[in-house]
């Protein structure tokens, strides 16, 4: 039970999972994509918009522009002491006021808390022609993927099987698996071929080395072989810039956790309720 | 979480997880396999947003909710433990 | 919504009754203008 990292930015993440079963991994990274919370705009309110494009349209754009979230601040409505009334720890206000001629960016949009800017300031919108003007105010509340995408912390978020190359002694040194690796994991060495250690994270499992070593006239049996090792995999985990990644992990692990918890809890009540009745 | 009870027998049980979806399912179907007094576990969704509904049967030896409870137990470990390596290995960075 | 249409070529405000007809210079395209309502919308 072990996560090791082989990269570890704001921004991405490439980790080695191990001791844990295919269950576990997949739900790790379904909570990863879909249970982690972010902000998102959710309700904007059009004053005035004499653009090309229909607010409709303007809205769904302004709900996909990713925003940087402190997810101690700001609550689920949900769980907010509100009810989901709405109060300054459930949402934040944005406002655009914009005349045309002009390209409008994701960094007109003025927030009312600076903490919660987007995160990147050049998402273009929309262009504005001569004459035209827009005039809105956004709300921007927290949400979780599995209900939008627009609430998704991670673009890619994905795992692998860990690869085991095996090169027995059959092999000749005939370089068409080192040729046929698109990720160039292996390498031509004493008459042998040889993986890259460096290098071996990057395969893809496609077993193209396999298929050119049989067409090497080897047998049926490939000298190569390509296997994945049970219970450990890679991760590749890329955030939107919303939440740093590192905190994506511990938010998902978090969620992963207090449902387990919860379940705990009402299984506790379950057979309490039984053995009352038992005792009856 | 809020759990119906569908039946519960001494190793039989069928449980409906409302709101709950593949994420905790799967993982949790899939740990509670994991006991060798387990028979069956397996949960259904019937449709695309319905909630799962786990069956559970045991040997007999162990009761359905016990067995529930000790995959729960091992489950709160792993979250434990992958949460402390994780932060081990960022204060590392 | 009163006064929702310009006439394409005098960009007169003009109300439709019976007729789709600008009573001022007679042309018979007409744009609808957004009117000056508050629109609420969720971003989805």
């Amino acid at each position: 039970m072990d996560i090791v990292f082989s990269r570890l930015g704001d921004n991405e993440a490439r980790f080695v999972l191990e001791g844990v079963s295919d269950g576990f991994a997949n739900s790790f990274r379904r909570a990863m994509m879909s249970e982690v919370p972010t902000l998102a705009i959710e309700d904007v309110r059009i004053y005035d918009n004499t653009s090309v494009l229909f607010d409709e349209i303007l809205a769904s754009r302004l709900g996909l522009i990713p925003i940087r979230t402190d997810l101690s601040t700001y609550r689920l409505p949900s769980r907010c002491e509100c009810g989901g009334a709405g109060c300054p720890r459930c949402y934040t206000v944005y406002t655009l006021s914009v005349e045309g001629p002009c390209m409008v960016y994701s960094g007109d949009l003025v927030p009312r808390d600076p903490a919660a800017s987007p995160v990147h300031d050049r998402i273009p919108i929309l262009r504005l022609f001569e004459n035209q003007k827009l005039v809105l105010e956004a709300r921007a509340v927290l949400g979780k993927g599995k209900e939008h995408s627009k609430w998704q912390p991670t673009i890619a978020c994905g795992y692998k099987h860990y690869p085991v190359i095996t090169i027995d002694d059959r092999c000749d040194g005939c370089g068409m698996c080192v040729d046929e690796c698109p990720r160039g994991r292996l390498a031509n060495g004493k008459g042998k071929a040889r993986v890259i250690p460096e290098r071996l994270e990057l395969c893809l499992l496609c077993r193209l080395c396999e298929k050119a070593c049989k067409r090497g006239g080897i047998g049926s049996e490939p000298a190569i072989r390509v296997d994945e090792e049970r219970s450990r995999y890679i991760f590749n985990v890329e955030g939107d810039g919303s939440l740093p990644v590192r905190e994506i992990i511990k938010e998902a692990l978090l969620h992963l956790k207090e449902s387990t918890r919860s379940l705990l809890e009402s299984l506790d009540e379950i057979a309490g309720g039984t053995s009352d009745e038992e005792s009856e | 979480m809020d759990i119906k009870v569908l039946e519960l027998t001494g190793n039989k049980a069928r449980l409906v997880f409302v709101g709950e979806g593949h994420t905790f399912m799967n993982m949790l179907a899939e740990e509670v396999l994991k006991d060798p007094a387990v028979d069956v576990a397996t949960y259904a969704m019937e449709f695309q947003f319905s909630d799962p509904e786990l069956l559970i049967t045991t040997t007999g030896k162990k009761d359905p909710l016990s067995v529930l409870r000790d995959a729960c137990q091992r489950l709160i470990g792993y979250c434990d433990a992958l949460l402390e390596s994780a932060k081990r290995a960022q204060a590392q960075q | 919504m009163p006064g929702s249409y310009k006439c394409a070529r005098c960009k007169h405000k003009v109300e439709i009754d019976v007729n789709v007809r600008c009573p001022y210079c007679g042309h018979r395209i007409l744009f609808k203008e957004r009117g000056a309502g508050i629109k609420d919308l969720k971003a989805r």
